[in-house]
Formats: C-alpha cells, sequence, structure tokens
C-alpha cells in the first residue's frame, strides 16, 4: 500500500535533500488563516505538514505549543472543527502528506472510532502519536494495528537512551520492538522527555550515533522505514546537524509558530521557511 | 509498613500513557520505590518524619440534627512527607513538585529542608502572589517558579512532571495528590495517602464507636476521598463524595492528565482533574460522588461552620448531609485553604 509520506521523502532523497516537516498551527481566530499558513507553508517548501490537533491539557509540549493549545482552547474551538480544517487542508493539497499530530488524548476523550473515521475522511497519511503505549502495552487499544490495516502511519518516537541502548537490556529491547513496528519514518528524539521547542538537545555525534543505530537496527529487521529529528530544530546549526546525522527528514513546529505569536507577518514567516528549506540540500552550504 | 499498590489500571482508568522511549523509566522508578519502601532505615526515617510534620486532630462535633456529626479534619499530608523521603533515599540531585495551596507548598518546603532535598515548586497562579509565601520559601532554601501558571496553563502538577520526565534520573517528585502522572506516579500518591484514612477511622472508632452507617466527604480531586475510602473499604459503610465549584459551567470529559486516563470537569479555562482510582470506584458503585450546586452550598446554616472557615466543598458536604434523613453521618470539614479551590 502506498502512502504519500514515503513517496515523498523518497522523492527528497531522489532531489538530493532531506525532507522538511512542518507543524500548522490552529488559529484561534479563523480557521482560513491557519489554511493560509498551510499554503504559505507549502509555497515556502514544507514537503509534509503535521496537522495540530491540540491537547486541553498539552503536557508535552514546550511553552510555545502550549501557547498554539491554550488559545484554539480558550477561543472554544472544537475537536470537530479542526477535523473540518484538516479536511479542508486535504482539499486544498490533494498530493501533500498530512499527519495529525495530537495526543493518545484526544482519541480517548473523542472516542477511538470516532477519531480514526474523521482522520479517514479528512485522508489522512499518518499519526504523530508520541504518548500512544504502543509497545509498552502491546498495542491495547488496537490502535496501531489499525493503522497498519488502514495502511496510515503510526509514527514511532525513539529517545536517545533507547537508540543508543547496549544490547541485552530492556531499552534495546524496546529498540527491537520500535525498529520492527516504525512506519513511514520514526522520530528520534533531539531533546530529553521529547519536549517541543526544548533548549537542551543532543550534540552532533550523540544524534549521529542515534540515528545510524536504529537506521542499522531497522534494517536489519528488514524495515525500510525512514528516520527524522524532532525537538528543538530551529536553525542552520540544527539543519546541519541534521544532515550530519544521516536522517532523511526533521521536523520544526516551534520556531515559526513562535513568530507567528509574536505578530511577525506570514510573509516573514514564509521567508524563515524558505531559509530553511535552502538549506535541506545534502551538498549545499549552508548560508551564513 | 506501606503497602504498595501495582495495578496500572483502575478499571478503564489509569494507565501509562507516556511515550514508549519513557515507560521504562517509570517502571524503573517503581521497582526502586517498592525497594525502598521495604527498606527499615526508610521506614524509621518516615515514622520520624510523620512525628514531626502529620497533624492527626480530627474534632468531632455533634450538630443539632441528631443523626449528624462534624468531623473537623487536619490536610492529608502523608504522601508529601512520603514521596519527599523517596526523593532522598533514591538519591535523585532535587525534587520537583507542583503545588496549589500555601501550606502545601510551605509542607513541600519544610519536608525538603529537613531532608536536605533541594526543591523546585512549581506555584499554582492563585498563590503565586502571595508575597509572604514566596518569603517564607525562600528562607527555607526552596526555588520556586511563580510565573508559568499564570502566564499559560494554572496546572502547576504539570509542568513539575513535565520537568521530571525529561531528567527522571536527576529528579524526584512530590505528589500532593492522587490525580496526576503516568503509573505509578498515581499509586504511589495513594500508597501513602491511604494512613490517612487509618488515623481518621481509629479517631472515629475511639469518639463516636460506631455508630454511624454513612461518610460524606468534601472532594476536589477525589484524593482525599480515596485516602479515607480505603480504611473503609468492606467494612459496610457507605461513602459518599460531595463536589461543589465555584463556576457552574464545567462539564465532564475524559481525558488523562500527565499519562494517566481520567475524568476531568472543565470549561475553557479550568480542569478539575479527578483521580482514576477514585472514579473507577464510583463506577462500579463502590461509593458515591454528589455534585452540589454553589448557591445551594454557600446557604448552608450549621452554627458550627461558617463559609470563611471551612472549605466550599465542606459547606456542600454539609448541605449534602443535612439532607440524608434516615442514616447516620459522619460529615468531613476541611478548613478553608490558601489557594485555588480547582
Amino acid at each position: 500500500m502506498t502512502n504519500r509520506i514515503n513517496d515523498t521523502i523518497r522523492r527528497a532523497q531522489a532531489d538530493g535533500r532531506v525532507a522538511f516537516i512542518g507543524l500548522v498551527p490552529i488559529e484561534p481566530d479563523s480557521m482560513a488563516h491557519s489554511l493560509r499558513i498551510a499554503n504559505a507553508m507549502v509555497q515556502s517548501g514544507v514537503d509534509i505538514l503535521m496537522a495540530h490537533i491540540p491537547n486541553w491539557i498539552p503536557w508535552m509540549e514546550g511553552k510555545t505549543l502550549q501557547r498554539a493549545a491554550q488559545e484554539p482552547r480558550n477561543a472554544g474551538i472544537s475537536r470537530e472543527q479542526i477535523f473540518d480544517f484538516i479536511t479542508a487542508l486535504r482539499k486544498q493539497h490533494p498530493q501533500v502528506p498530512i499527519i495529525n499530530m495530537t495526543l493518545y488524548d484526544t482519541s480517548l476523550t473523542m472516542g477511538q472510532e470516532t477519531f480514526l473515521r474523521l482522520s479517514e475522511e479528512a485522508d489522512v497519511d499518518g499519526f504523530d502519536i508520541p504518548n500512544y503505549p504502543l509497545v509498552s502495552c502491546e498495542d491495547k487499544f488496537g490502535f496501531y494495528e489499525r493503522c497498519v490495516k488502514d495502511g496510515r502511519h503510526l509514527i514511532l518516537a525513539i529517545s536517545y537512551e533507547i537508540a543508543t541502548a547496549k544490547e541485552g537490556t530492556q531499552e534495546y529491547q524496546m529498540l527491537l520492538e520500535m525498529a520492527k513496528r516504525a512506519r513511514g519514518f520514526a522520530f528520534i528524539m533531539n531533546a530529553p522527555g521529547g519536549k517541543s521547542g526544548s533548549d537542551v538537545k543532543l550534540s552532533n555525534e550523540e544524534l549521529r550515533s542515534a540515528v545510524q543505530r536504529v537506521k542499522a537496527v531497522m534494517k536489519a529487521q528488514g524495515n525500510d522505514c525512514y528516520t527524522s529529528i524532532v525537538c528543538g530544530i530551529s536553525g542552520k546549526e540544527d539543519i546541519e546537524k541534521v544532515k550530519h546525522s544521516g536522517a532523511e527528514s526533521f521536523m520544526i513546529g516551534s520556531a515559526y509558530i513562535q513568530m507567528l505569536q509574536d505578530g511577525k507577518s506570514l510573509e516573514e514567516v514564509s521567508s524563515y521557511l524558505q531559509g530553511i528549506r535552502n538549506m535541506c540540500d545534502l551538498d549545499c552550504e549552508v548560508p551564513g | 509498613m506501606i503497602e504498595c499498590d501495582s495495578r496500572m489500571w483502575f478499571g478503564k482508568y489509569g494507565g501509562c500513557f507516556i511515550a514508549d522511549a519513557f515507560t521504562l523509566g517509570c517502571d524503573r522508578y517503581y521497582s526502586e520505590y517498592r525497594k525502598a519502601v521495604t527498606d527499615p532505615v526508610f521506614l524509621r526515617e518516615y515514622e520520624q518524619l510523620k512525628k514531626q510534620f502529620v497533624d492527626d486532630s480530627f474534632r468531632f462535633v455533634e450538630t443539632e440534627k441528631r443523626n449528624l456529626t462534624l468531623c473537623f479534619a487536619p490536610e492529608n499530608s502523608y504522601s508529601i512527607l512520603g514521596t519527599a523521603l523517596l526523593v532522598k533515599k533514591l538519591n535523585k540531585k532535587k525534587a520537583v513538585s507542583g503545588v496549589r495551596y500555601a501550606d502545601e507548598a510551605i509542607c513541600c518546603a519544610r519536608v525538603c529542608a529537613e531532608l536536605g532535598v533541594p526543591l523546585k515548586l512549581y506555584l499554582a497562579h492563585d498563590i503565586a502572589g502571595i508575597s509572604s509565601l514566596r518569603t517564607r520559601l525562600a528562607s527555607l532554601g526552596a526555588e520556586y517558579d511563580a510565573e508559568i501558571c499564570g502566564e499559560l496553563f494554572n496546572l502547576p502538577e504539570m509542568y513539575a512532571f513535565q520537568e521530571w520526565v525529561a531528567s527522571p534520573d536527576e529528579l524526584g517528585i512530590i505528589n500532593c495528590r492522587s490525580n496526576v502522572g503516568a503509573f505509578p506516579q498515581v499509586n504511589i500518591a495513594t500508597d501513602f495517602s491511604k494512613e490517612y484514612g487509618v488515623k481518621f477511622h481509629e479517631s472515629l472508632e475511639r469518639e463516636c464507636g460506631r455508630g454511624y452507617n454513612r461518610i460524606v466527604v468534601p472532594s476536589i480531586s477525589g484524593s482525599f476521598a480515596l485516602a479515607v475510602w480505603k480504611a473503609f473499604e468492606g467494612s459496610g459503610v457507605r461513602l459518599t463524595s460531595v463536589e461543589c465549584d465555584p463556576v457552574d459551567d464545567l462539564t465532564e470529559e475524559l481525558d488523562s492528565y500527565c499519562g494517566t486516563f481520567t475524568k476531568v470537569m472543565r470549561n475553557r479555562f479550568i480542569d478539575r482533574v479527578l483521580a482514576p482510582e477514585w472514579m473507577a470506584m464510583v463506577e462500579e458503585g463502590k461509593v458515591e460522588r454528589v455534585i452540589v450546586g454553589f448557591d445551594q452550598a454557600i446557604k448552608t446554616g450549621d452554627p458550627h461552620v461558617t463559609a470563611e472557615s471551612v472549605s466550599l466543598q465542606s459547606l456542600a458536604a454539609i448541605c449534602h448531609s443535612e439532607s440524608l434523613k434516615d442514616e447516620k453521618v459522619i460529615c468531613v470539614v476541611r478548613g478553608m485553604r490558601w489557594g485555588a479551590d480547582l
């Protein structure tokens, strides 16, 4: 079963660059404005869109994404309205991969069936649900199995500790399980605790060793899944680090959402995104 | 002796909705905890702490309504003591905690100062501006964040949990209640706090004998009610928790609070998170949960209480108790605290 995520990353690889994943914020005042932001992201070269379905208690997020969750909540935006937005996003961008980013809490609150049905109606390609206990609870709620059946990817997130675990440890066992089940791409966390917008980041070599290890373990399992770097990616040094790590993609959210929260114009944000996109070529000298 | 409850699920509530990458850290923390609480040195030190910090003076007052006795109860600080000691025992570099009341903040700071454990507190917005509290915390050597709950979500426990998840090997978490955090956080809080119920039960037997068949308890998160209920489980005594909110537009939703799945009473701005084990007890019909309206609660006219001296939920509990005509009722009353009702 083909999936837009795989196709897009494969194309980026063929073009000799890393793929750029960007988070689409929910604007509290207007879904039409959210759509304008998403359009600007695509026009600026973002390859994969992550639709932010905010959690009403966003305990895994840093300050910027907490604010991005709080504003729509205080404005009384419902989850159904957010799904309407994602559906509109799909209509506008039929070829762009869309991933729903939320916590499993949202699925529990809405009911898993409703959540999956609305996601199917919006024709999303995957889910970034970092707190779904896939391995530790053996897919207790059947979310992963359903994703595999429907051809949508549940994106798994692997910490540095798991990625570099010694053989024979519980962490290594978990790495094996995650490497076996990863679909589309696996996130490698660039920050402890997986907090978005984190200031505490792995070193170049730490990140590289984590990525290379995960790729090797996935390959040994016969899994050709890609890798992606998440948490604290915002500028030139970070993109260099991503390329040095050997990952095929990376995700940015907090950096430009903060710009929007600070009142920067869409043109300024687009300019920032284009700057990031220009750094994605593997053989390019990153502009100073 | 501290009995450990190792259940990850309480009916459909509880769980460990946290990234797979971090579940091993949680499991490790639980096994370290279980080992610690069987250590005689830990238990000796815990007993000493309780002597210093626990107030177990329950005061029983008969009312003019012959079937109703009020019990003026101290706060339950067992979980703060136990989890703070655990931080020390596990050689963590620092304790973190989110606090909603001034007395809770001072208790954490005093206990950590006594144990020599560095402490960082996240203060709820409602208490963050109290300058005397900030001065007192500073004098006890506690670091605090008085900004974030006003700036973003007024969920101090969430910020403490976030900090802990990022560095579980270096940090320990002090749990004030049983409603926050992926397994095993809620279990550990309840394991310690249930001793409060035992003390209450002993005082009740001493003062009132067995002449009662229902206990009514004021409740916000259900943590206090849960601690009381644990001591009466299987005794035939019925227990009712009474909730009351100062706003009337809260609706009930399923959600998780830092990885534990439960029910949340919320509007656009407020979350009142209920303890998962308590919700399971309610749904299994083992206990009753009652919500009393604000207007009704503040009309409570018992001469032994005033709206200025007891909590809103206690007024609601008395209000509900007075409506129970055919039962012998003990109604627990908690004092007004300096801080958030939610």
